[in-house]
Formats: structure tokens, sequence, C-alpha cells
């Protein structure tokens, strides 16, 4: 039997108004019922875009031209208004912060079916069966407020669903959670998926989380659909297009393998598990032991132990120390508790943990913009609790959540110029440090440009360079893969070592286990305002049930230790 | 940080909006139109009985500061200011305009009579501020107000969203070495300049967010329904008695003189039984309404039906 289509795009293509390269290029794509279709491609590539013309938000909302049509349930999206396409479409967008319309949930999941002018008795209806169904009840007499990022996400969600869509539209909405948050949001979208048939367009950068889900995966590069098909037939695609994000187990057996690939962590062990078997390897022992540790291998693979100030058997120059540091927030959350830390001069350390854990309270006391509430913070030796924020600048630079909030200069230029005047660096040495930092980030083509008018990755750049241009001996980057692609999170990694490497210590705060292991030397897992684990990364991580990389999951009682992509695929070698 | 609003199970909170509003609007009716600071202190203490039967006295004490600032103020400018009364306690020199400052006991009573009152209303506000939920103030306005109360209770919303984005941008400058407190009035306007921009940009681009998501969910799509409706009950019945008593005690008090007080040119008060009476009035009826609302907490029956 024929499946209707739900969703026919027909030769679809769309300028923004005051742009002259078009943001989609003749995209055509059908949906049936119940079809989970996954969106993925770098940023600026249309994703966003292409959800956007499902509910007509393109073109009604923003203008611009578009040509080709998008049918909704046999309705035009050219014809239709937005708020017509409500009850048919539903969408969730990125940062739940700007979809509150009310301050409480209820009133929240009631707006949209007020809007709709439905009856009171069916909204009642519709509004409890949501809250039930996605374990919303106990929050009905909060205020939005006082939800967690998480819960807000749910409850946009809610108030999507409770309007019946049949098509429900999600843009990046995990971009701005933590991993476990976002792991449970995606959850509940799949059981919609799986239990209302609804179908459901994911667009989203971190796909470890929801490849597996796909019944679909759509990529599109620079406005165009260049590929749609099962995530089998994209990770074969993908062989010939190293930018096509995939998860790192999937990446992993990629290379050489002619059946087919594991989409999921288990699929991994299993494929690692028939290896070892074939090998008739028990254990494999990675990376090798470090002395004073037993060593208990089969097999043993290249050494991959990172450069690290006490491995160079250089006396480490300790930069930041904390001394049982308290910190209390005005509400009365003991955010640290009695933190005793020491970081060397050179280090590159990852701050894990989840939410709410610590980790970013502690690191806001490296520059002063916290103060500790017991306990010391020194720096070089020295208590910097007289301090102040923009005098501790020069010697510790920090990156935020959201690098627009660097932001705030016309040029790029002048952007880093006012870092430079900012901590005094002379005169004389600016353009020379300005042209450096703009050739070591790849931003020089943009020197004059708006920061504001560059996209996603780039102002991720800008703002980088922004806290890099003065060199600062200490660089604190606070969740700076948040929201980016693959190919921009690439690149970061490629800064960040090669600026370690030249003496600097950076830490990083960060719930992106791989980037931290790819990048790190040490990891610091915190937990409840403490310290619950530090040490090298591969004591860390192997260390830790939940805290840890795919591939350390995949390996894990056959060649425990491996951390990282490339002893991953070491590690493979020594099996085959 | 202000406290907010907090839903709580008590019976302040389950009156319609519309009562509650009425009753805090009695208190601040009685504040202003008579002089008596011993009634101003009868209409704080029955705010204050009213803030403790709605479970939200520590909070609504906490807005002393903002009381103690404005009453030290009026305490101050009063008596600088105003030229009445006849015990004069200091005589100063010359200034420019205020001319001969003469300080006079009766100014300064004034002054104080004058705190309280500001008090009584900043008060009465607070319980408003933490026992009435702003949406459903706001849910009151039909038709064309409506519009107007969307775009209020937005407002709202946004305001601790706002107040993060600007601490977040702040900080990120501060982290740059960019000292944003250091110099004089104008390199301070001037350094903080920049700034503005970002953040309206940032409101700007949330507001964009807010009206998207508004349209993806029906907004303006026709006649809206609503999803709340509060009806009068009993208890609102008996809130609005207890309001339309405080009233008539303050509006008969000040007609018959009962509750005169004058601070010029000398302090003078009328005592007497019915004097007593009108200033307990407002007392009695709140710890009455704390007695209901201990009740309506223990009683299925009351809450029924109320």
């Amino acid at each position: 039997m024929e499946e209707i289509e739900l969703v026919e795009i027909e030769g679809l293509s769309y300028t923004y108004p005051g742009r002259k390269e078009p943001a989609l290029r003749d995209v055509s794509l059908s949906l049936t019922p119940g079809e989970f279709v996954l969106l993925v491609g770098a940023s600026g590539s249309g994703k966003s875009t292409l959800c956007r013309a499902l509910n007509g938000l393109v073109p009604h909302f923003y203008g611009g031209r578009i040509g080709g049509s998008v049918r909704v349930a046999g309705v035009d999206t050219a014809t239709a208004e937005v708020r017509d396409l409500a009850r048919t479409v539903g969408m969730v967008f990125q940062d739940p912060e700007n979809q509150m319309v009310t301050d409480n949930p209820v009133s929240e999941i009631a707006f949209g079916l007020e809007n709709i002018g439905l009856e009171r008795l069916q909204m009642r209806k519709r509004v409890e069966e949501v809250m039930a169904s996605l374990r919303l009840s106990q929050l009905r007499d909060k205020r939005i407020s006082e939800l967690s990022g998480g819960q807000k996400q749910k409850v946009a969600l809610a108030s999507v669903l409770a309007m019946h869509p049949s098509v429900l539209v999600l843009d990046e909405p995990t971009s701005q959670l933590d991993p476990i948050s976002a792991e449970d949001f995606l959850s509940q979208v799949k059981s919609l998926n799986d239990e209302l048939g609804l179908v459901v367009v994911l667009a989203e950068h971190r796909v470890e989380r929801c490849f597996h889900f796909a019944d679909r995966v759509v990529v599109l590069d620079g406005g165009r659909a260049v590929f749609a098909g099962s995530p089998e037939e994209m990770a074969r695609w993908s062989r010939g297009h190293d930018w096509a994000p995939l998860p790192p187990v999937t990446r992993l057996f990629l290379a050489g393998s002619e059946n087919g690939v594991p989409l999921t962590v288990k699929q991994g062990r299993a494929r690692v598990a028939a290896l070892a078997a074939k090998s008739d390897i028990r254990r494999v022992d990675f990376p090798p032991a470090l002395p004073g540790r037993p060593a208990s291998r089969n097999i043993s693979v290249a050494p991959a132990r990172p450069d690290t100030p006490a491995s160079r058997g250089s006396d480490p120059v300790c930069c930041i120390e904390t001394r049982d540091l308290w910190h209390v927030y005005d509400d009365g959350t003991e955010a640290l508790r009695g933190v005793d830390l020491s970081i060397a001069q050179g280090e590159f350390v990852a701050v894990i943990g989840e939410n709410g854990s610590g980790k970013t309270t502690l690191v806001r006391h490296f520059n002063g913009l916290l103060r500790p509430s017991k306990g010391k913070v020194l720096v070089r030796g020295a208590d910097i609790k007289d301090a102040e924020v923009a005098s501790l600048a020069a010697g510790c630079g920090m990156l935020g959540q959201n690098p627009n909030n660097q932001l705030v200069a016309d040029t790029v230029v002048s952007e880093l110029a006012a870092t430079l005047a900012a901590v005094g660096t002379p005169a004389a040495e600016r353009e020379r440090m300005i042209e450096e930092t703009l050739e070591l980030l790849q931003i020089a083509p943009f020197r004059d440009s708006d920061p504001q008018d560059l996209s996603c990755g780039e102002r991720e750049r800008v703002a980088l360079a922004s806290v890099l241009v003065h060199k600062p001996p200490v660089l604190v980057l606070d969740e700076p893969t948040r929201g980016i692609d693959q190919a921009t999170k690439d690149r970061l990694a490629a800064y960040l070592r090669e600026y370690n490497s030249l003496g600097n210590t950076v830490i990083l705060v960060t719930h992106d286990l791989e980037f931290a292991a790819e990048c790190c030397q040490r990891v610091l897992l915190m937990g409840s305002g403490r310290i619950l684990a530090d040490g090298d990364k591969h004591d860390v991580l192997t260390d830790s049930l939940f805290f840890t990389t795919q591939y350390n999951k995949c390996f894990r009682g056959v060649a425990d230790g491996v951390v990282t992509r490339s002893e991953a695929l070491s590690a493979l070698e020594a099996m085959s | 940080m202000i406290p907010a609003f907090r839903k709580k199970k008590c019976m302040l909170q389950a009156l319609h909006p519309a009562t509650t509003l009425t009753l805090a609007l009695s208190l601040v009716l009685v504040s202003l139109i008579t002089d008596n600071p011993l009634f101003q202190v009868a209409v704080i203490a029955a705010t204050a009985m009213l803030a403790a039967s709605a479970g939200v006295f520590r909070e609504w004490l906490s807005w002393w500061k903002i009381c103690a600032v404005v009453g030290v103020m009026t305490l101050i400018i009063n008596p600088l200011v105003s030229r009445y009364g006849s015990t004069v306690i200091w005589r100063g020199p010359s200034v420019p305009v205020l001319g001969h400052l003469i300080i006079t006991a009766e100014a300064v009573a004034y002054g104080a009579g004058m705190a309280l009152r500001l008090a009584a209303v900043i008060w009465v506000f607070a319980l408003v501020t933490l026992a009435v939920d702003p949406d459903s103030v706001l849910g009151l306005m039909r038709g064309r107000g409506s519009s107007s109360a969307l775009l209020s209770a937005l407002t709202l919303r946004m305001v601790p969203t706002t107040m993060r984005d600007a601490s977040e941008l702040l900080d990120a400058q501060r982290s740059r070495g960019i000292a944003l407190d250091k110099g004089s009035k104008w390199a301070v306007l001037k350094s903080r300049l920049p700034l503005v921009k970002r953040s309206m940009s940032t409101s700007l681009d949330r507001a964009i967010g807010l009206a998207e998501a508004m349209e993806s969910r029906g907004y303006g799509s026709g006649r809206r329904s609503r999803y709340e409706e509060r009806r009068f009950g009993l208890l609102d019945a008996t809130a609005f008695a207890v309001a339309a008593l405080i009233a008539a005690a303050g509006i008969a008090g000040v007609a018959a003189g009962v509750l005169s007080f004058k601070y010029y040119p000398v302090l003078s008060m009328r005592y007497g039984a019915p004097a007593v009476l009108l200033m307990l009035a407002p007392v009695v009826l709140a710890l009455g309404m704390m007695v209901l609302s201990e009740v309506w907490k223990r009683s299925n029956w009351l809450r029924l039906r109320a």
C-alpha cells in the first residue's frame, strides 16, 4: 500500500530579506506519518530555516523570497497563516527562555489552547494529559523562572503537544541543556514518535544522542539536501564526506567496515567483543601501565601519555590554588564545599560533572568574578581576595558560555584592540598581537566586519580571540562547545592544544566528554560542590561509569583506558 | 533580591484576585485618608497578620529595608522644609534654597507620621506582590485590555532574564580587563555605552524569538478562550465584607473626627472609646481573617464551599 505523505516539500528555495545567498536551495523532501527525521549539517547549512518553513514562519514571519512549495496535510504553507498551521505543526525552539509567555507551567501549556479558542473542559483535559505524560505534574505550582533548562524545555514541548499536532518540529532543542537533561528530553520525543505516531523533525548538532532514533537522516550543506536515507546509509555515505556529523562510535568503525556500522555504544561493544574473540585477545591494557601500576595486559599498544609539566620532569609552577574553598549563594545554595585544588602552569584541565555540581562557580573564582564565602583562592601564590576582576584579567582570561556577551565593538579588530587597551598592552605591540591572533584563529578575512554579522562559529572564534589576544597565561573556557558544529569544535580543539603547547594553562568546563578527552590531560570530576575525582584523564574517565567517552564505554573490559579516538583506533589496530 | 510570588496553599491565594486587590485597596485607602499615626500602626499590624496568614510573613518583613529608606528620607526632609510647629528644637544657619533652618518638634512628628503612612502603603504593596499571582491579576483584564495584560505579563517575565543577561554581559567585559566602574562618571558612562547597544540587541533577539514562538502557537488566530475562570465564592463575600468594614472604619473615623490627629501648631489627638474601637478595627478584622485562614486550611468543608 502506498504511504500517504503528510509533508511534501518540492523544490524549496528561500532567501532571507537583505541577503544575496539563499538559505535553502531546491530542497525536496516528503515525510510520511510516524517518521522520525534527523536534520544534520554545519552551522548555517539551513537546518533552522527548513524547520521554520514547515510551519510557515518562513516566509510569513521573516519575509524574503521563496520558491517551490511546502504542503503540510494538503495545506500550502505559503498561503496558510502560521497561526492556522499551529494545530498541525508544533515547533520547539532552541532556547527555552525565548518561548515562555507566562510564568507558570499550567498557564504556559494552556496558552496555545486559549489561542485556538478551545473550550475550557477540553483545555483542562489536554493540559492534565500532557503534564502527566511528560511527568510535569509536580511542577504545576512552580514559577517558570524556578525551573531548570531541561524542565523549561519539557514545558515548551508540552505546550506544543497539547495542541495535538501531527508534525513535531524541534530546532536544536537540547543545545542549551546538560547531557542528562538532553538525553531525557530526546527519549521523551522518541517515545512520542513511537506511541503517538507523530512525525518528528529534529535538527541537532550532537547526533550521538539521537542518531539511532532516526528513520531517516537528512544532511544539509549550503542550503541543499545533499543526502537523505537511513542512519546506516548515511554512515556509509559519510565515508566520502568527512565533515558529516556522526556519533563517535559510528565514525570509529567506519574505515574498513564492509558490513553495517554500529550506531550505538551497545552495537559498538558487540563489535569490539567480536573482534577480540576473533583475534583471541582477552584483554588489551591501554595505555601501558604507569610505573608502579600493575601490568596485566596481553597486548600493549603505542603509548599515548600526554606531555604534562610533571611528565616533562620540570618542577611544575602552581598557577592557581584553592584552599578549603566554599561558596554559598544568597539563596543558601552551597555551590562549593571545601574545594582544595592546585593547577600547575602549562596544564590542560577539564572540569566535568552534572549541572549544579559547582563547575562554573569554581572557575569564576579564578578571576574574581565570585568571591569565596570561606577559604582562599591563590593565583601564583597571591591571595586575590582584594584584587579587582579587571586587574586579574591580564593573568587569567575567561570565555563565558555565551560568546555574544564578549562582542560589543563594531569591528573584529576593534574588539581585539579593546582587550589590549584594557589590560594595558603597550600601543607599539598591539598591532602585531592583533595580527598574530587573527592568523591563529583564521579570522583575518573578517577583520573589518561587525562581529554580529558573522556566523555562529565565526563569532565563537572572534570571542575566543578577544580573550586570547593578550595571551593570558591561564585561559578558562566555560562550555565552549555548546551549540557548535563538529567542524568548529575540531578547529577549537586544535587552537586550544596549540595554545597549551606554548606553556599556557587551559581550564575547560564542559559536558562534552569526547572533546575533553581529546584536548585535556587532567580531568576534575565535580559533584555536589566537591571534587569527586582528580587525575589523569585515563584514570578519571575509565573509573567512571557514566562520565566517560563513548570510546571508553565500547572498549570497557577489553581495552581499559581507551578514552580518545586515536587510542580507540590503536586498540582496534592491535586487535586486528 | 526582592522575594516574588510563590504559589502556596493559603486562603488569601484561594480568593478571587479582585477580592484580594479590594482588601489591599481598603488598607491603602484608610492609610491615605487618616493622619493618625496609631491608625497607621494598626494598618501595618493588620497587613502583617494577613501576610502571616498567607505564609509569607518573613518575605513580607524583608521589605523593611525599602520602608526604612523611604521613611528616613521623609523624616529628614520634612523638618528641613517645613516651617510649621510651635516647639522649636533647633535653629540652624541660613542655607541656599531652604533659608533659615528651623526644626520644630511638630515637623519631626509630622515626618514620622508620613514615614509610617508610606511604610503602611509599601507593606500593603509587598503583601499583594507576595500573595497574589501576577498572571491572575493581569487575567482580570478582558477584551482590549487582554493584549496589554499579555504585554505586561511578558515584560514581568522577561525582567529576571534581562537582568541575568545584563549581569553576564558585565561579567564578560570585566573578565577581559575592561574596568567598568573606574574613573569619572563620564568615563563610567562611556565605558558602558557599547554594552547598552549589546544589551538592546540581546533583548531584541529574545523578543523576536518570543514573537516567533507565540505565532507558532496560534497567537492572533481569532477569539481566545480562557483556561482559568475564577468565580466569587463564600470566602470572597467574607473578604469583601472585611474590606468594606476596614474602609468604613477609616472613613467614619475621619468624617466624625474621632481619628483626628493634629500635628500643627502643636500635637493634639482625640482620645476616647470610639477612637480606640475604630483604631482596633483593622487589627481585629485581620485577626478574624487569620483565624478563618487557619480554619480554611484544616476544613475541607470550608475549602469545598469557598
